[in-house]
């Protein structure tokens, strides 16, 4: 039962064809990885499936729901979190205060709430600020909790991002390059991590990543784009093999 | 419960902050004119009436910056029609209750005017904050200082407010006690929304919209709440001024007061809710200080100095007196 499906979907920029007729689909509980040469558009499916883009064509159904139309914000409510390939956290905010932003569609105060400081608030406050601490615990940043994120060394403002995504609650993670920029012992720590997190709670992870070892070593099943199409899917050994995959990466003789 | 009783603790406390400095400055008087509403008669009490009257004109500059600072400052907007909004207050309050209310008792009167100057100022701020919400940064500047001048035009048209001439007999009911209670309310409630999820979410878009959106915040939605409760205080703000003048003119509203007002929050420092309150008391009490000056040298440099100050301030410290911190009441820990 695939509860993430991507039919048929084209994107254009005027004469440029960013994702021509994708099809795949994600079943619950599985790691994805999207891999797949420069510019083959990577990120622009993870904007389409966020709502950034509206495909031009074809349709994106989250448990038989389309997204196409809906806004960004609507998405991520019904369970999309994302991370950016280009970090993109609240810097001036501390790293606590980040992952607590991300319960905001979650939360319930009103504004009389607010002003009054009513047992409400104070105990939704108590609630948010634990679940945050716990999230960041998990990816090791507890004890950085009162620090800007923008103080952050680089590595652990990845791990800050998908802390704040999966603040979220999402059923579906889309990372993008958490690994990008990082030095082999960080990122076999994030592998690792990434893993273990998806097991524990059982969420979907779709990443796009260019370090082959990691996608390799943890995908359970990766998809290949080149040049705006899906030209093969499969496990490691059957993506290593593949020929249209060798030709893109390495070209032909 | 407990919460509840400790914000009613702290209203109480205030109001009896406010209730003992209208007993000293009406020089220990104990009616209930004197304590309550009225400005005092005699004033040996502490000070002279004109250091009263900028104490009044402080408080008031204060709520003024701190609800600027919750759109300018937290949200990211930069808006330059704050003035048009205090005129919409200052002019609802004051034809509320010179026409609609006249022999109403003065606690009714001076709520009624108060809460339609906000009502009706967040309305005019709900209208300008869904049709400019599309607009960023510099042209969100320019769309709002259009605005608030068109606010003002059309209150020089206004026959029934005075026009050009004006609009006199307003009732004079702030005295320093009510503006001390109403300011000190005022930091508070903008400090605890800006504590609350929805501040989060206000700073989370300033400082990155989109990865706000990621995070389920609808962008377009608080920006709207911002300009809605920013007018409203601004509004609040004008029927407190137009009651403690008793008299109103359209040329106090011009966009030189708009830019004051962004000023109190850029020299304090933006994002600060202690910066803009340091920001409203400097630039409140430094060009009334510098009359001294010029009265012992009789040269006109007050504006030179005023000026010169301000230039330095963002030579010196660009990012505002205060920064990013706040002083330790006003901090979200």
């Amino acid at each position: 039962m695939a509860f993430l499906e991507v039919e048929n979907m084209s994107l254009e920029f005027g004469g440029v064809k960013a994702c021509q007729n994708v099809n795949f689909s994600l079943e619950p509980g599985i790691l994805y990885g999207l891999i797949g040469p420069n510019g083959a558009g990577k990120s622009t499916i993870f904007n389409v499936l966020t709502g950034i883009y509206a495909p031009t064509r074809g349709d994106v159904r989250l448990g038989g729901e389309s997204l196409v139309g809906k806004k960004p914000f609507e998405i991520a409510q019904k369970g999309i979190g994302r991370t950016f390939q280009n970090i993109r956290l609240f810097k001036e905010l501390t790293v606590l205060e980040n992952v607590m932003t991300s319960f905001y569609s979650s939360s319930h105060t009103t504004l009389a709430d607010m002003v009054f400081q009513t047992k409400k608030f104070s105990s939704e406050e108590d609630e948010i600020r634990v679940k945050s601490l716990e999230l960041l615990d998990v990816m090791g940043i507890k004890d950085l909790s009162d620090v800007p994120a923008g103080g952050l060394p680089y590595g652990k403002q990845r791990k800050l991002e998908i802390a704040r995504a999966l603040g979220l609650n999402p059923k579906l993670l889309l990372l993008d390059e958490p690994a990008a920029g990082l030095n082999p012992a960080e990122t076999r720590e994030l592998t690792n991590l990434i893993r273990d997190i998806q097991k524990a709670r059982n969420i979907t992870v779709l990443l796009i990543e260019h370090d082959m070892g990691l996608v390799m070593n943890i995908c359970e099943k990766i998809y290949v784009l080149v040049q705006g199409q899906l030209v093969c899917e499969g496990v490691a050994d059957v993506i290593q093999n593949d020929k249209r995959v060798i030709e893109a990466y390495l070209g032909v003789d | 419960m407990k919460k509840i009783n400790s914000t009613l603790l702290l209203i109480l406390m205030f109001l009896g902050g406010a209730l003992i400095i209208n007993f000293v400055m009406s020089g220990f008087s104990v009616s209930p004119g004197s304590l309550l509403w009225m400005k005092p008669g005699r004033f040996d009490g502490l000070i002279s009436p004109y250091y009263y009257s900028i104490l009044i004109i402080l408080g008031i500059n204060i709520i003024l910056s701190v609800s600027l600072a919750l759109l300018n400052g937290f949200t990211g907007l930069f808006t330059m029609g704050h003035a048009g909004f205090m005129a919409i207050g200052a002019y609802t309050s004051a034809s509320v209750v010179t026409f609609l209310l006249p022999n109403a008792p003065f606690v009714i009167q001076l709520f009624c005017g108060s809460l339609a100057a906000g009502a009706f100022s967040a309305l005019v701020g709900f209208f300008i904050g869904t049709s400019c919400l599309r607009l960023n940064g510099d042209y969100l500047g320019m769309v709002t200082l259009g605005f608030g001048e068109i606010i003002r035009i059309v209150l020089l048209n206004i026959d029934a407010v005075g026009g050009a001439r004006g609009m006199t007999d307003i009732p004079v009911y702030m005295n320093l006690g009510s503006v001390f209670l109403l300011t000190i309310i005022t930091i508070l409630v903008i400090k605890r929304i800006r504590d609350g999820r929805l501040g989060r979410a206000m700073l989370a878009i300033k400082e990155n919209e989109m990865a706000a959106n990621m995070m389920g915040i609808n962008p377009l939605s608080i920006k709207v709440r911002a300009f809605v409760i920013s007018s409203f205080i601004a509004g609040v703000a004008g029927s407190f001024f137009a009651h403690s003048e008793g008299y109103l003119s359209t040329q106090t509203f011009t966009f030189t007061k708009s830019f004051e007002v962004i000023a109190m929050n850029v020299v304090g420092g933006l994002g600060s809710l202690s910066g803009a309150i340091v920001g409203a008391g400097i630039l409140t009490v430094l060009p009334e200080g510098l009359r001294k000056l010029q009265d012992l040298t009789g040269i006109d440099i007050r504006m030179i100095i005023y000026a010169l100050t301000m230039v330095l301030i963002m030579i010196l410290r660009p990012q505002g007196l205060m920064g990013n911190k706040e002083w330790k009441w006003l901090s979200s820990k």
